[in-house]
Order: C-alpha cells, then sequence, then structure tokens
C-alpha cells in the first residue's frame, strides 16, 4: 500500500473515527494540567487489546498529536503548560493573553502547532523509507550500540544532571531484568517469587510512571491554583497576514523540531527549549521573548509538534522511541504483535503508510478541533483533583489487571508509582527510565547475537563503521557535560 | 542511621522555622518522608536515592548469583544484571560525590520556591487508600463494583477536604464508576476485573 491507498483507507468512516476521538480526547487531556498524552496513551492501551491493530495505533497517534497541542490552552490561558513541552509557550503565550490578546496567543499556537506538524509529516513520509532501507543494513552491534547511544544522548540532555539521567535508564534497564530470560530459558532475579516469573510487564510499569506518579504529584500539589483568563469574544483562526512575518521563524522551528524529534530518545520538552533558544538568537527583537512576544509562541509551538512525526521516524525505521512517550506506543505494537524497525515496511507496509498518513491527517483534525473546540475546552480544564485522581487510579487498576488478570500487576502501578513520584521529586528524569525498560530485551537480544557471532569479542564495537560511529557519539555526549562543566569553572577563575 | 540522618539535616535546614519544625518530626521514617516530599531538598533527597539504589545493587548481585553460567553462548543470564548492579553502584557514587562537594562549595541547585502549600501528607493517604483498595480486591474482601464505589467515594472526600458538595459528586461518580464501569469493561469490553 502506498501513501495514496494509504489516504483512501484513511478517508473511510472507521479509521477517521478513531483519529477523530484520539485528537479530541488529546487535546482535551492535554489541556489539563496534571494529565497528559502519556497518561492518556497508557490508560487507553488496554482497551484497544480487541480493536484492529491499525486502529489502535492511530487511536494512539491521535491522542498523541492532539495532546501536544492541547498542552497550549493551559499555557496560554492559566499558565499552566498542560503538558510539559507547552513549557516553552507559557513563556510568552500568558503574558499576552495578560494583555489582552488570549485569542491572538492561542490562534499562533494553534497554526504553528498545525504547519510543525505538516512540516515534519512531510519530513517522516520522504525520510522513513530510505531510513527503513539503510536500518536492513544494520546488524546486532550497530543495533547494539544505537540504544546505547540513545541512552546516553537522552541521560545528557535531560532535566538534572546527566549523571542522573544515565542513573535513571540504568534503573530502568535492571527493572526491566526479572524474569525469563527468553533466549536461554533461565529465570533470573526472581528471589523465589512465582508472579515475579513473567517479569514486570511493560504496561503497568508505564501505568505507574506516567500515570501514579502525577496522581500523588498532583495530590501533593493541590493547592496550585491558576487564574483563568477569559476567551469569549477573541478570534482563533489565524491571519494569513500575521503567518507571512514568521515564515522563517515557523520553518526553522519546525526544522530544529523534527531533527530533534528524530534523535532518539529526545522528547518535545527539548524541541521546543532549543526553538525557542534558536528563535530569540534570530530574533531581532530577542529583548521582547517572555513578555507576549509572537515570535516564542511560534517557535515553541511549532517545534514540539514536529517533535511528534520527527519521533515516528526511529520507532517506525528502528523500533528505537524518539520520546518517552513513543515507548507507549511502542509496547502498544508490540502487544498488537506489530515489531517495528525496518523489516516492518516488508512485513507490514500497509500499517507504516496508514501510520504516517495517519500522522498528516491527525494534524489536519488536530488544527480543525482545535479552533472549534478551544472556547469550550477553555471552559473546563479547571476541573478538581478530587473527581479527577480516584477515578484515574481506577482506570490503572483495569488497565494492568486486564492485560493478565494478576492482581500483581496493579501492585506493580503502585510501586512504580511511588518510585517515578520520588525520582521526579529529586528532579532524575523519568524518560530514561521509561526508554531503558522498554529497549532492555532489544539491547540484551542484540548484543547476545553479537558476541555469538564474533565468538565473544566486543571489538567489532569498535571495527564496524556505523557501529564506531554510534560509540564515539555516545562517548562524546557521554563527556561533552563534564567538559563544559570544567570549561565553566575555569572561565569563573579566570574572571576572578 | 538516624544520628547520621539528624547530621544531615542541621546542614540542610534553611532557617530555624524548618528546623523547629522538623523536631516535631522524632523518627527517620517521618524525616525522611517530608524531605522527599519536598521539591527544596535536592540534597538529601539524592543521598536518600543514591542510597537506595546501591542496596537495589547489592540486591540484584545477590540474586545473580543464583543464575548458572552461560551454557551455549558467551554472555548468559547473569552478565546483564551484573553489568547493571555495578553501573548503579559507580553512578550512585558519583551522585553523591558529586552532591556532597557542591554542597561544601555551597553551590546548591535549591531551593526551589513552590508557591502553595504543599500537602504531603494528603498523597500519603490516597495512596493509603490505593493500597487498601487493591489489597481489599486482590484477597477477595470486597469485588471491583463496590470497592471502586467505596474508593472513590473515600479518596474524593479526602481530597475534597470538607467540601460536601464535593462529596456528594464523588459519590455518585463512585456509584457510576463502581456500577456502570463494571457493566462497561465487562459485557461490553470484554475485560476481566478483579
Amino acid at each position: 500500500m502506498d501513501l495514496l491507498q494509504a489516504f483512501q483507507y484513511l478517508l473511510t468512516p472507521t479509521p477517521m473515527m478513531w483519529l477523530m476521538i484520539g485528537v479530541a480526547s488529546g487535546i482535551f487531556v492535554g489541556a489539563i494540567p496534571g494529565l497528559g498524552g502519556g497518561m492518556l496513551m497508557a490508560l487507553t492501551v488496554p482497551l484497544t487489546f480487541s480493536m484492529d491493530s491499525t486502529h489502535a495505533i492511530l487511536l494512539l497517534m491521535g491522542m498523541h498529536v492532539g495532546s501536544v497541542s492541547g498542552g497550549l490552552i493551559s499555557a496560554t490561558l492559566l499558565k499552566m503548560p498542560g503538558t510539559p513541552s507547552a513549557m516553552m509557550t507559557t513563556l510568552d503565550g500568558y503574558p499576552m493573553a495578560q494583555q489582552g490578546k488570549p485569542g491572538l496567543a492561542l490562534s499562533l499556537g494553534i497554526g504553528a502547532s498545525f504547519l510543525g506538524g505538516l512540516i515534519s509529516a512531510i519530513f517522516l513520509i520522504i525520510l522513513a523509507p530510505p531510513l527503513a532501507t539503510l536500518a536492513l543494513k544494520f546488524g546486532p552491534w550497530e543495533y547494539f550500540s544505537m540504544v546505547l547511544m540513545a541512552l546516553v544522548l537522552i541521560s545528557s540532555i535531560s532535566q538534572g544532571t546527566m549523571l542522573k539521567g544515565l542513573l535513571s535508564a540504568v534503573l530502568g534497564i535492571t527493572a526491566a531484568l526479572p524474569g525469563l530470560n527468553a533466549s536461554d530459558g533461565q529465570l533470573r532475579l526472581t528471589f523465589g517469587h512465582e508472579s515475579m516469573t513473567d517479569g514486570f510487564n511493560l504496561l503497568p510499569v508505564l501505568l505507574g510512571i506516567f500515570v501514579m506518579s502525577q496522581l500523588i504529584k498532583d495530590t501533593v500539589e493541590l493547592n496550585k491554583k491558576a487564574t483563568s483568563i477569559s476567551l469569549k469574544s477573541s478570534r482563533l483562526f489565524p491571519k494569513l497576514s500575521t503567518w507571512k512575518k514568521h515564515t522563517i521563524n515557523l520553518f526553522r522551528s519546525s526544522i530544529v523540531g523534527t531533527w530533534i524529534g528524530i534523535l532518539p530518545g529526545v522528547g518535545a520538552s527539548i524541541s521546543s527549549m532549543v526553538s525557542y533558544g534558536m528563535a530569540k538568537a534570530f530574533s531581532k527583537t530577542p529583548e521582547k521573548f517572555g513578555t507576549g512576544h509572537e515570535e516564542g509562541i511560534v517557535a515553541a509551538e511549532a517545534a514540539n509538534n514536529a517533535n511528534a512525526g520527527g519521533a515516528l521516524i526511529p520507532l517506525i525505521t528502528m523500533g528505537i522511541p524518539g520520546a518517552p512517550v513513543d515507548a507507549i506506543l511502542l509496547g502498544a505494537m508490540i502487544m498488537h504483535r506489530i515489531q517495528p524497525g525496518p523489516l516492518l515496511f516488508q512485513t507490514n507496509g500497509e500499517l507504516v503508510w496508514a501510520l504516517m498518513g495517519g500522522y498528516l491527517v491527525a494534524n489536519i483534525l488536530m488544527f480543525l478541533v482545535m479552533l472549534f473546540s478551544t472556547r469550550l475546552v477553555a471552559r473546563i480544564i479547571n476541573i478538581n483533583r478530587a473527581y479527577l485522581v480516584p477515578i484515574i487510579f481506577v482506570f490503572c487498576v483495569i488497565g494492568a489487571y486486564a492485560l493478565s488478570n494478576r492482581i500483581f500487576d496493579v501492585w506493580l502501578v503502585l510501586a512504580f508509582g511511588v518510585v517515578g513520584f520520588f525520582l521526579d521529586r529529586a528532579k532524575f528524569p523519568l524518560g530514561p527510565f521509561v526508554i531503558g525498560f522498554v529497549l532492555t530485551a532489544f539491547l540484551e537480544e542484540n548484543l547476545r547475537s553479537g558476541l555469538q557471532l564474533s565468538d565473544g569479542s566486543y571489538m567489532p564495537l569498535l571495527t564496524r563503521p556505523l557501529s564506531l560511529v554510534f560509540v564515539l557519539v555516545a562517548v562524546f555526549f557521554l563527556i561533552l557535560p563534564f567538559y563544559n562543566e570544567w570549561n565553566r569553572k575555569r572561565k569563573q577563575k579566570a574572571a576572578g | 542511621m538516624a544520628g547520621d540522618l539528624l547530621e544531615l539535616k542541621r546542614h540542610h535546614t534553611n532557617s530555624l522555622f524548618n528546623f523547629r519544625w522538623e523536631l516535631r518530626f522524632d523518627t527517620a521514617g517521618s524525616f525522611i518522608f517530608s524531605r522527599m516530599m519536598s521539591t527544596s531538598q535536592q540534597p538529601i533527597q539524592d543521598y536518600i536515592i543514591s542510597g537506595c539504589t546501591i542496596v537495589l545493587a547489592g540486591l540484584v548481585l545477590w540474586g545473580a548469583q543464583d543464575i548458572p553460567p552461560p551454557f551455549f553462548d558467551p554472555l548468559g543470564s547473569a552478565a546483564v544484571p551484573k553489568v547493571c548492579a555495578y553501573l548503579l553502584i559507580l553512578i550512585a557514587l558519583g551522585i553523591c560525590i558529586r552532591r556532597y562537594f557542591e554542597n561544601r562549595a555551597g553551590s546548591n541547585s535549591n531551593p526551589e520556591a513552590e508557591g502553595y502549600k504543599s500537602e504531603p501528607w494528603l498523597a500519603l493517604a490516597v495512596v493509603a487508600m490505593s493500597i487498601l483498595y487493591t489489597l481489599a480486591m486482590g484477597s477477595g474482601w470486597i469485588g471491583f463494583r463496590w470497592g471502586t464505589v467505596i474508593y472513590i467515594f473515600v479518596t474524593g472526600s479526602i481530597l475534597a477536604r470538607k467540601h460536601y458538595p464535593v462529596m456528594g459528586l464523588s459519590l455518585a461518580l463512585g456509584l457510576l464508576i463502581g456500577i456502570g464501569g463494571q457493566y462497561l469493561f465487562t459485557q461490553i469490553f470484554y475485560i476481566d476485573l478483579p
């Protein structure tokens, strides 16, 4: 199935309906501070078990696109980003809304989100097939070194210090180790508990890390209140004249967002930060950033939406999540017996094209839904946590239990929720944990295959060109933070 | 352990008010809990998480001892757990050492103003309720339907803090999700519930 056929399929009622449900629910949940796309997707995965796999993935992808965009509403009207990726939007969106222009702020955000998403969709469609062909040439050492590189990359640029990111990643890997080792049939780290034989299932871990930890955080921050700015008579449809002056900023931010999305493991928050910084650096009026400047909103929103498309590229072509939220998409694919990677184009080409076309359609739907529903969503985003917290936990219970009818999985949700909360509280990033957990089996399998091919030698890591490049990049990102710190201290000393 | 914690507490107390407030917690557990729930207590949180990580790594090493040696591939099942455990210890020590030198140099990245009164005990109550809910269903004391009604009502009421209209709505939502949810998930989505 090529792209045209994919569109023919996507424009039929059923896939369109799932995409629409995904986008609309994503926007709604993304707009509520404290909830997010990851939470919604993790809670929805169990409901998709009985669905057609393509519909399920389209639903989840719609949720992802919708939630990234929905965060803009609360970032602008409440000064509380609905999702972390909308953090940079808050800097200019809220001041602009305070100045009596909430409609302009939202229209800029909606338009930039839409165009950022479209540009990244074009990159996705153009780049994914050749990258998948290239990835077919990868052997186990290339995959092993690439996953290592991804883990180092996400650790080095996450919140907090690199050591914390690395610890989080290794904790994620360790959490994935207990249970039956598929390659040699050995049980490990079960400590004699029968429930541990299957190890920790992906879904309860995701529900714990993404949902339960957030519920605990929301409860701790129950008194965090925001003053909502009214959106009564503001125009939300972006004017063409407004866009002409932002063309370069828009394209630059979308490309930066897409590129950062392609880097394995790096999420939308980093994209919007980098794009915002670049927009400020190239701006003729950098002093206006942070005071309600149009360029700031355009840069942040174009980048975070473009990131979603970019992040699909490594997921589809290599089976490596481009961002922590994509780990849920990867998990859902695996649960639906779809193995993302270069062979996916050959084994399940219809799904790949539907996925890529679906991403494009999801962005168009997002634009339309945002235009017509923002006013309504803006009125109801301040939902009382007393209702949300217990209901969401009940859905966690249902989701975790449904997987294999074990109450042990519900305990896992609670345990990983508490662990995730404390890690987050101490500024240990959770992204590396999730990516580490999801990729451990893949990492170990490729290391094992590589060692079998090389009779136990690790030398192919350095003798195979692509593998060497990945190792060098990993080493570079491992050293970079230490070098930067040393350099900063040296300059401080020199300055007196 | 408790002595060390008190020593750390003295080091990281920023004001007399905080110090007096902390003195009300007479056990190490309460002290750790109060510190871990704060967003402005980076040093002690780092030490506690690193300590827990080292304990976890010890557990992994202990568990890896029971794994038989490889018999057909060079790696075996024990290698990755062992490497992870050593890495965890190394990184955790690195975090502690870094934090120690940062403290000595007086370059803490905290405090971070929260701007609102945090509710750690409320969060503890919600987690406790969630544990009770899971325990009750897991041990067969109560089924999903009525367990959910009670859980949503009680947890909602705790979070509502005597705001009666919210408590009333929580009860209504509990009935809706408990009774309606059971029908929806078991009869329509064919999902088993506890």
